[in-house]
């Protein structure tokens, strides 16, 4: 007679264990996944906002009228602009209220709500007017 | 039983080592995503400042561009050349302060702040000690070096249009060899009494050419040595306003990349940026 031996633990099943196997291996993947979506999103955001490259582009727009010293006849400078954006030209007396003229570009509506606007001074036979430019993106 | 307990710690170091991998590799991506981030923010950062820089480039373009409506300089194709052009009949302190006032105006509706400095001559100075100093007063311009020794041009190209109708023409003795001067004069009579006139003065002697247009009132050009600064030009206008158009192109002896600045102080505050200096001429 002795002290009987204990009765041992049974083992974990194979099942149990690729249970467990498998349990182990989604949490990696949706770790993993979870890593790569923040950094494909971080990665493909804009660096500068929409907005600022209108805003860009506006400049040059009014820098290219000035130069060519189209403002009173600007559609030929607004149809190079590409497709993808409106505009809006509108020249002031002075600083004034007062319109002198208003151009919009071909094929785009008078306005948008969600307009940018850019500003330029110019002189014209000696006189100090104001143009300003409202950009935005074309919607279909 | 040895072997049931050597299976149980192979076991708790392989999962050991799988956890520590595990470990390893989620480190691994997180400092690279924090790195992606950090650049992501740094890249932005970088852009944002660029585009507030170009916003102060734009906004001293438009004041320069505005500026040449009185004075402007041009570059052509080659850099030693500079043409300085003027209509001397504008009263470029009227017009400076009526464009002070207009900024001032304008300012407020692009949310600036702009403030500049004028007091006639109005000049513009170049990056190879080139002078050009136009004073509506006492109605005359200047081109010198400003850093004292002679001016460094080989050749002056000097085109007036008057609005006056000439009478008389006292020319230059013009020398053998020395600074090339060619002028081109056109005037309101019709038909006009235009002449061109070319050759060599001393540039280390005073030459002058008179334009008259009756008793008492002349045109002076002097070239070579003028106020005591070699190799200078001056033209001035005496009991007459005669000049209007007055386009000055000189061929510099030392070309290079010049650069050249309005005698304009600027004080200019942007949303995110600024600018204290003088106002590029070009």
């Amino acid at each position: 007679m002795g002290i009987p031996f204990p009765p041992r633990k049974p083992s974990a099943s194979p099942m149990r264990k690729g249970f467990v196997a498998l349990l182990d291996a989604i949490t990696a993947l949706f770790v993993l996944m979870m890593f790569s979506a923040m950094i494909t999103n971080t990665l493909q955001q804009r660096i500068l906002d929409p907005q600022a490259q209108l805003q860009r582009q506006g400049m040059d727009v009014l820098t290219a009228l000035e130069r060519s010293g189209a403002f009173y006849s600007p559609s030929a400078v607004l149809s190079e602009t590409g497709d993808s954006v409106c505009m809006r030209l509108e020249i002031y007396n002075g600083t004034s209220t007062a319109v002198d003229s208003t151009s919009t570009k071909s094929g785009c509506p008078s306005s948008n709500s969600n307009e940018r606007v850019v500003w330029r001074s110019f002189v014209a036979n000696g006189q100090f007017k104001t143009a300003r430019l409202a950009i935005w993106v074309k919607t279909q | 039983m040895r072997s049931h307990g050597k299976g149980r710690t192979d076991g708790r170091m392989k999962g050991y080592i799988l956890s520590l991998m595990m470990l390893m590799l989620m480190s691994v991506i997180s400092i690279y995503a924090a790195d992606a981030v950090a650049q992501k923010q740094q890249a932005h950062s970088l852009l944002q400042k660029q585009f507030y820089t170009e916003k102060t480039a734009y906004f001293l373009d438009d004041m320069a561009q505005d500026v040449r409506y009185v004075l402007r300089l041009d570059y052509p194709s080659n850099s030693a050349q500079l043409v300085f052009r003027e209509n001397l009949a504008v009263n470029k302190s009227q017009f400076l302060a009526n464009y002070s006032s207009f900024l001032g105006n304008f300012s407020q509706t692009t949310n600036t702040n702009v403030s500049f400095a004028y007091s006639d001559p109005l000049g513009i100075e170049v990056s190879n000690g080139l002078t050009y100093l136009s004073n509506f007063t006492n109605q005359r311009v200047d081109l010198y070096n400003m850093t004292g020794g002679p001016a460094a041009v080989a050749a002056y190209y000097i085109s007036i249009n008057s609005s006056q109708e000439r009478s008389a023409v006292l020319p230059i003795s013009f020398v053998g060899s020395g600074t090339y001067v060619w002028i081109n004069y056109t005037d309101l009579a019709k038909p006009a009494k235009s002449f061109v006139d070319s050759g060599f003065v001393d540039p280390t002697a005073l030459s002058t050419y008179e334009i008259k247009y009756g008793a008492g009132r002349s045109v002076f050009l002097s070239l070579g040595l003028v106020d005591g600064r070699q190799n200078a030009y001056r033209l001035e206008q005496s009991g007459i306003l005669a000049v209007a158009g007055h386009s000055l192109e000189v061929n510099c002896t030392a070309p290079g990349s010049l650069y050249a600045f309005y005698t304009l102080p600027l004080n200019i505050t942007l949303p995110g940026s600024g600018f204290t200096g003088r106002l590029p001429a070009r």
